[in-house]
């Protein structure tokens, strides 16, 4: 559960969004493009912008994975009333496929957002097999620890040396 | 499992077997633009539409 004190108060109340008059905002009126093609064009201009390109790829070089790219370049274009949803979903396939091909014709790497993370961490799996079978251990089974040797600390036999 | 939604979809479409658009033969009313016996259309269906763009952009890239 929760603790009280970390609830977030900046997020908005419930009700907000209906506290607008309807068809104020870009997504709540019919959009701009209804098919594919019409806003694959929308997208078309925009990859044409050598600007915005060259923006692209330098986050695309940072590792953003493509897909997330994607997802919210098509979500920006949702709130702009540009399309609709479904329209977006059906988009993000092509864009990807461009993105994915900008960046290799530029020679830049890329993450798809589907590779298998790199950590030294064992998988939780792992850890909670090793806990179970340390439970399961009696104190006769447990290893010995070895007995550390005091390390004898030799007085420093300078001039200057501080004594104890 | 895969749980990127995004991902999903192109690695679907990706993979999806293209079909060429086929060119109407004989008017509205012949064999080749009914729809009878058919799971989709070629022509229409929205997601062979996208997997024939994907497909366009693959084979730029691949050129």
């Amino acid at each position: 559960m929760r603790d009280v004190d970390q609830v977030s108060l900046s997020r908005p109340i419930p009700g907000q969004s209906l506290t607008h008059e309807l068809r104020a905002r870009p997504w709540q009126n019919p959009p701009q493009f209804t098919t594919v093609e019409e806003s694959m064009d929308w997208y078309l201009e925009r990859f044409d912008n050598p600007e915005i390109v060259q923006e692209l790829l330098s986050i695309i070089e940072m590792g953003i994975p493509l897909s997330t790219i994607a997802n919210s370049m098509q979500l920006g274009a949702v709130l702009q009333g540009v399309h609709n949803i479904d329209v977006g979903v059906l988009i993000i396939p092509i864009i990807i496929e461009i993105m994915k091909t900008l960046a290799e014709k530029t020679d830049t790497k890329y993450v798809m957002g589907d590779e298998p993370e790199e950590s030294d961490r064992p998988s939780d799996a792992v850890l909670e097999s090793a806990l179970n079978k340390i439970k399961g251990m009696t104190v006769e089974d447990m290893p010995e620890e070895e007995m550390m040797e005091e390390e004898t600390d030799e007085e420093p036999m300078g001039l200057m040396a501080r004594r104890a | 499992m895969e749980t990127n939604p995004s991902l999903n979809v192109y690695n679907k479409i990706r993979n999806m077997k293209v079909e060429p658009v086929e060119e109407p033969k004989g008017g509205l009313l012949s064999k080749t633009m009914s729809t009878k016996g058919r799971k989709y259309k070629p022509n229409v269906d929205v997601t062979m539409r996208v997997a024939r763009y994907v497909q366009d952009i693959k084979d730029y890239n691949n050129a």
